[in-house]
């Protein structure tokens, strides 16, 4: 896909996906899980990435810290693309990965200061630094090392679990902090507890997070820009607030609509997207989306579209809807903003 | 008019300590009540107590009355034998688990599983009427017939969603509780399984008991709401009372906590700690140590769940509240550029 961002004269982004595509081999075929994407995450920035399971977020970010080869695209980490194993190291150094299930990530036999320690000991820093780094983690992310330090993980909560994870992942001062579903299994009280750890350590040590996740209520709510995932492509993209708000594209504006609201009545009757992400191995030919879009038109079955400005300030969509020779942009606005 | 089903002083115990303390709850026929609450606060505990499933180390008391539509006699069933309980399990009372899309038997088609349920409790029908009434289960609930050749793993997760559900409706049961059917759920197919059971609810006018620890989902399904906090309902009233005018200090943080698409931005001020333990709650009130508003009378006085507006009751020694102080402000939601 020819989708470059804009080049500025700022710093450059902590981390950019050029046109990459993930294939994986199985008994049905291809399967396309992640199939040209091109992304920017700046030094700092808040990116969430959102979309149903199987659209190929987790595929992507795993990418991203070369857990995934890829089969064409390159990634780009300060300016310097990621070419072979010498660079891993680097990048996993200054790019870290907390996953949603801090259960099955923590070594049950360690001790918290042994699972925070042990980065520092594979990226082969002096014995002296390390508990020092390893203290000053477990502080940020709001663990006594007192109290914590000696336990295993089954002494712990499942949010006491998740900071430690955290902490373990921060011990090297990473730039970038790739979160994959970081909540998704907390209770709400405790939810909000790990959010504000991220998000504090985000504001003092100026630490970039990617967000993976389903919850749209909660990237909106705590995002700079988000992109959004369909089937192994962005279809939208933009500030959090843009995307979610004034969506563009009829994926991202049905699946804002499909979002409960905690609030007396609810969101009322809606329309609802029919049927379910198609395989990977099969991806439909012209816009992956046509299939179950509601606003589809005659050529939507054979011009698969290209990411294209729409509505806000930087922010485009891969909506014929949006093509201006194709007349239609009038009435792309679709649904009413939702909320008060 | 007497209710559907009616629970009163329902007490759970492991090991000589209450984990479900003194709950009091009606449903009448028809009616869908959602139970919120963070994880271990009782709420499933309660569920499994309805249908008598508790594991043997725990111990219930309490009565739960169960009236069945069209006049049969009522069912005391804390006084069932088991052999009783079996006939009022799927027949009158079904149960959609948690994570249920994986007790699916893998080795087993789903038409083949269906039939299981449907015989337990229809044992002479033929083999004509038994796969009429599984294509008509499946379309109830928006499968086509060809699912019932299906294995298991060959249906995705919403599908084998609609698959429980349609277990759960074999034997046309009046009450189903549905204990967090959409967990495991994206939003858009959380949407599908929503809309599916509300539209169950007005055409086989079934009550429902809905699970869920995602207040938005309950908001969107549920005519009443019991938030519980460990072991015991702290506030319970018509959905848009609690939603609109929340009596109770747990409750009110829940809802603060929530991001509102089209609301403010950024991060509440989290609830602090973790819940407690509930077989050892706390003196007084058992919120107080996590409660901003919490004053000396918290720590000493249990506080009971009474009526404090129309229909909504809350467990807070300053209900009814007019409006809430504030907290601390909202984090502001990304990086200032």
């Amino acid at each position: 896909m020819t989708d470059v961002m804009p080049q500025t004269d700022r710093a450059p982004a902590l981390m950019e996906v050029r046109d990459l595509a993930i294939h994986f081999r199985t008994r049905a075929g291809t399967a396309r899980a992640v199939d040209g994407v091109s992304l920017e995450w700046r030094p700092g920035e808040i990116l969430g990435v959102v979309g149903e399971s199987g659209c190929g977020k987790s595929t992507l970010a795993r990418a991203m810290l070369g857990l995934a080869e890829p089969a064409t695209g390159e990634i780009v980490l300060g300016g310097v693309a990621v070419e072979d194993k010498s660079h891993l190291r680097d990048l996993r150094r200054r790019v870290q990965m907390i996953f949603q299930d801090p259960y099955q990530t923590l070594n049950p036999r360690q001790r918290v200061r042994t699972i925070v320690s042990e980065p520092l000991i594979i990226q082969g820093v002096a014995e002296a630094e390390r508990e020092s780094l390893m203290l000053r983690a477990l502080e940020d992310v709001g663990l006594d090392p007192e109290r914590y330090g000696d336990r295993y993980p089954h002494q712990l909560s499942g949010g006491q679990r998740q900071r430690v994870a955290i902490a373990a992942a921060l011990v090297l001062e990473p730039e970038g902090l790739i979160c994959d579903e970081p909540v998704s299994m907390l209770d709400a009280s405790v939810r909000s507890q790990i959010l504000e750890v991220l998000c504090n350590l985000q504001r003092t040590r100026g630490l970039g997070l990617l967000f993976i996740t389903h919850d749209l209520s909660l990237a909106w709510s705590l995002c700079d820009r988000i992109a959004v995932m369909y089937l192994g492509r962005i279809v939208e993209r933009g500030s959090a607030t843009d995307v979610i708000e004034r969506p563009k594209h009829p994926y991202t504006q049905a699946l804002v609509e499909a979002v409960p609201i905690p609030r007396a009545g609810g969101g009322g009757t809606r329309e609802l997207l029919e049927g379910e992400l198609p395989d990977p191995t099969n991806v439909p030919a012209g816009c992956r989306f046509h299939p179950r879009c509601p606003r589809r038109f005659e050529p939507c079955d054979q011009v698969d579209p290209l990411l294209i400005p729409a509505g806000g300030k930087d922010q485009l969509a891969a909506c014929l809807l949006h093509d201006p020779t194709l007349g239609r942009a009038e009435t792309a606005a679709g649904a009413a903003p939702r909320g008060d | 008019m007497s209710a559907l089903l009616e629970i009163s002083d329902l007490r759970v115990e492991h090991d000589g300590n209450p984990i479900v303390d003194g709950v009091d709850l009606r449903i009448e026929a028809g009616e869908a009540l959602g139970l919120a609450g963070e994880s271990g606060c009782g709420k499933t505990t309660t569920a499994l107590s309805v249908m008598r499933l508790l594991p043997p180390t725990l111990k219930q008391s309490g009565t739960i009355t169960f009236r069945p539509p069209g006049g049969h006699a009522e069912i005391n069933i804390g006084r069932r034998t088991e052999r009783g309980m079996q006939l009022v399990r799927w027949r009158h009372i079904s149960l959609v688990f948690q994570g249920a899309m994986n007790s699916l038997d893998p080795v087993q088609k789903v038409g083949a599983q269906i039939a299981e349920a449907i015989r337990i409790h229809e044992r002479d029908l033929d083999s004509n009427e038994l796969s009429e009434r599984i294509t008509e289960l499946l379309s109830t609930v928006g499968l086509i017939e060809a699912v019932a050749k299906r294995y298991p793993h060959q249906l995705s997760g919403g599908q084998r969603q609609r698959v429980m559900i349609a277990l759960a409706l074999a034997c046309n049961p009046s009450l189903v509780i549905a204990d967090e059917p959409t967990t495991a759920l994206d939003v858009v197919m959380q949407a599908q399984v929503l809309e599916l059971l509300e539209s169950l609810r007005e055409r086989l006018g079934l009550a429902l008991i809905l699970i869920s620890h995602d207040l938005g989902v309950l908001a969107e399904t549920c005519d009443r709401i019991a938030v519980m906090y460990a072991g015991r309902i702290v506030e319970t009233g018509p959905v848009d009372s609690v939603f609109a005018h929340r009596q109770h200090p747990y409750t009110e943080r829940l809802l603060d906590g929530l991001p509102m698409i089209g609301g403010e931005r950024g991060i509440a001020t989290p609830i602090p700690g973790s819940p407690p333990d509930p077989g050892h709650p706390p003196e007084g009130c058992r919120f107080h140590p996590r409660c901003p508003y919490a004053e000396d009378r918290c720590r000493r006085e249990d506080p009971a769940l009474r009526e404090v507006a129309p229909g909504q009751s809350s467990a807070c020694h300053f209900a009814p509240w007019k409006s809430w102080p504030p907290v601390e402000p909202k984090q502001p939601a990304g990086v200032e550029r």
